[in-house]
């Protein structure tokens, strides 16, 4: 029996419900993607990729539909299963949300320490996920020591520590100049794609989501193909 | 396409159940930054530092009032043991003052009881001591001449100033504050004017003769002063003259009698009840023998009272400095939200992002109570020191306030009459060990309330896209 895909958004619909109004971000949104594929979604700005990508993550409901990611629906996990959820995701936003009392390295073995990996493990994996990002230099600074830049990078190395199945990444690109966003997309998607990983991206940044093997947009409520690109 | 990734059971990872071992090495760690770190982006600084030092600010004063106050009471109850009530008393009832019954002689049976260490005669009654122009009203005590050798513990607790405590001819051991009143120094003569003690009636304090009532005529008995001494409290020993029992039969015929008995360890209540019940048993009708709790009650009750209440009112410090642990914990969760919320997100288990809050309290906690009870200990061994330096920095600034061609009278902060001249330290290890579990146990609960609301935090409603 083959292994379930890691990402499977099925009619998911999620209305944000006001006094005023109900404005229904999501209108049976449909998404699919395989072990190590790559997708970007653009929309413009309120038109729910975040949500989308929240809902993803666990760290918002569903109003209807399924959301499976590596088999298990998202919307049935109570709180408590939620955490160890969470642990099977990457996560990276705009803001890189390093804790600022800890180093480059010891950001990047969080995922793995809370998921219960043993010190040493963690410090090894760290050190060779900061010498993917062309961190090591850095790897004993703390976050303000860092560039924006740098800091997205050990975002991106924190994301990928744990072995996800799948990494979510919102506007990760957001924040840094251009140059500095060039690089942090080559390293997402190139680490992602040299690790087998399933990676959705939301972003309003198209050179961004030309990386991507599947461009979707989202406009009203719905995902559309706007490209497709084969697999390096 | 690259081969998927490996899972996480593949890796040696349990993704449902994280190693509890390794969680809680992170919670620590969690904790102790919470606890210690640096500025946040804003430069703002975050951490319960600040509450560290309020709660260890709070329990220099609570442990300098514990430690003075203990040494203070202990030290004023062991004068009180040592050279006033003794550890029991016999006192001789009334009537058996005309039987020609002998205390002297009452007092050696009692010594030989079983846990009795000394047994002291004494006779003890008002006079007045007359001195050129000045008289005063003293207790006088009539002991035997060799106390000092025999009673240790009256020796331990007496200091001479001048001349010795020799009591043999007629000779008179003044309290310096006697001496002082009568303007008198070792080698004076001054006279005893024995009245009997009901009919002397002495003022509110006022001791010169103007202020006593007299009756019948006066016996006068010269004596000549061969030592100063002092107690070290003053309010204890200020009345007190002391001249030998051979000198009492003539000066002071209508004294009161009793045998101080003094035991091993007074505080040891089972031996001294033995004592205490064996000496009833000996002396029988001919007196009352009670111990040094049931004659100083009042005093200690009194003693008692006025430690409750200081402790009571630094307590109450010690409590909202430890509520500051509270808002210190809801600071440091407001400005870490997002990093919690991140931590949640990555899989943090609520529980544990509890935990960690409440351990970087409870570790404010601990560090405040170890800082302040060492700063506070150090202040208690060096009070004395300390209180002169206060009092001369003070007396020093009045004397620049009066101007240099006034002389200011030197500050005292507290009067040495009701206190002990040289504060004891007495280390209350129980009590302090309790004030600081009770901190730590205070300042945990405290975190734990803002604790709880960061554990029950959505990650989403932190995780905004904006820093």
């Amino acid at each position: 029996m083959s292994s379930p895909p890691p990402l499977v958004v099925d009619q998911v619909w999620k209305t944000y419900r006001s006094e005023a109004e109900e404005l229904a971000v999501l209108r049976g949104t449909s998404l699919r993607l395989g072990a190590g594929e790559s997708a970007a979604v653009t929309g413009a700005s309120g038109s729910g990729k975040s949500t989308l990508l929240n809902l993803i993550g666990g760290l918002d409901q569903v109003d209807s539909g399924s959301i499976l990611v590596g088999g298990v629906d998202v919307a049935t996990l109570p709180e408590r299963a939620l955490a160890a959820f969470r642990r099977r995701l990457g996560l990276v936003f705009q803001f890189h949300h390093l804790l600022r009392d800890f180093t480059a390295s010891e950001n990047v073995q969080l995922p793995l320490l809370i998921g219960g990996a043993h010190r040493h493990a963690a410090g090894t994996r760290a050190a060779e996920l900061i010498a993917a990002v062309g961190l090591t230099p850095h790897a004993s600074r703390y976050p303000h020591q860092l560039s924006g830049g740098e800091r997205q990078r050990v975002a991106i190395a924190r994301a990928l520590a744990a072995h996800p199945e799948v990494v979510l990444a919102d506007e990760p690109t957001g924040n840094l100049d251009e140059r500095n966003a060039g690089e942090v997309g080559d390293m997402l998607f190139g680490l992602a794609e040299q690790r087998g990983v399933t990676l959705l991206v939301v972003t309003h940044d198209r050179s961004l989501a030309a990386r991507a093997q599947l461009h979707l947009h989202l406009e009203h409520g719905q995902l559309h193909v706007a490209g497709e690109r084969s697999p390096p | 396409m690259t081969a998927p990734a490996p899972t996480l059971a593949a890796r040696g990872y349990a993704p449902g159940a994280p190693r509890r071992r390794e969680l809680a090495r992170l919670v620590l760690a969690l904790a102790w930054r919470f606890l210690l770190r640096r500025r946040t982006v804003s430069g703002v600084r975050s951490g319960l530092r600040g509450a560290v030092l309020g709660i260890a600010l709070s329990l220099v004063p609570l442990t300098v009032v514990m430690v003075v106050a203990n040494g203070l009471i202990d030290g004023i109850v062991d004068r009180y043991l040592e050279l006033g009530s003794y550890h029991a008393q016999v006192a001789i009832a009334d009537s058996q003052l005309a039987s020609g019954a002998s205390v002297e002689v009452v007092a050696g049976f009692v010594a030989a009881l079983p846990g009795v260490e000394v047994a002291i005669p004494e006779r003890r009654g008002s006079t007045l001591l007359a001195a050129g122009g000045r008289r005063v009203v003293a207790e006088l005590r009539a002991v035997p001449v060799d106390l000092p050798q025999t009673d240790r513990g009256f020796a331990a607790m007496v200091e001479v100033h001048g001349g010795s405590f020799d009591l043999t001819g007629n000779g008179v051991v003044l309290s310096a504050e006697l001496a002082r009143q009568l303007s008198v120094a070792v080698g004076d003569q001054l006279h005893l004017v024995a009245v009997p003690s009901n009919l002397i009636a002495p003022v509110a304090g006022d001791a010169e003769l103007g202020a006593a009532r007299l009756g019948g005529p006066p016996r006068l008995t010269a004596v000549r002063v061969q030592g100063v001494f002092s107690s070290g409290y003053q309010e204890l020993d200020r009345r007190w003259a002391f001249v030998s029992l051979a000198t009492a039969a003539r000066a002071l015929p209508a004294g009161r009698e009793l045998i101080g008995i003094k035991v091993g360890d007074p505080h040891d209540p089972a031996a001294l009840a033995a004592v205490v019940a064996e000496a009833q048993r000996l002396v029988g009708q001919l007196g009352r023998v009670r111990d040094w709790k049931v004659l100083e009650a009042a005093s200690l009750r009194s003693f008692e009272s006025s430690r409750a209440l200081l402790l009571f009112v630094v307590a109450m410090i010690v409590v909202i400095a430890t509520v500051n642990v509270a808002s210190a914990t809801v600071s440091v969760s407001l400005t870490r939200r997002q990093e919690v919320a991140y931590l949640k997100a990555m899989g943090l288990p609520p529980a544990a992002v509890f935990a960690s809050l409440t351990l970087a309290g409870t570790l404010a906690g601990a560090a405040g109570a170890i800082l302040g009870v060492a700063v506070g200990l150090a202040a208690a061994v060096n009070i004395n020191e300390a209180l002169a330096l206060v009092e001369r920095g003070v007396s020093w600034v009045a004397q620049l306030v009066a101007g240099a061609g006034q002389a200011a009278e030197p500050i005292a902060l507290i009067d040495r009459s009701f206190y002990l001249e040289s504060i004891p330290f007495t280390l209350p290890a129980e009590q302090v060990a309790v004030v600081a579990a009770a901190t730590v146990a205070l300042a945990t609960l405290a975190a734990a309330i803002p604790a709880l609301a960061a554990a029950r935090l959505r990650p989403l409603a932190a995780l905004a896209r904006t820093a």
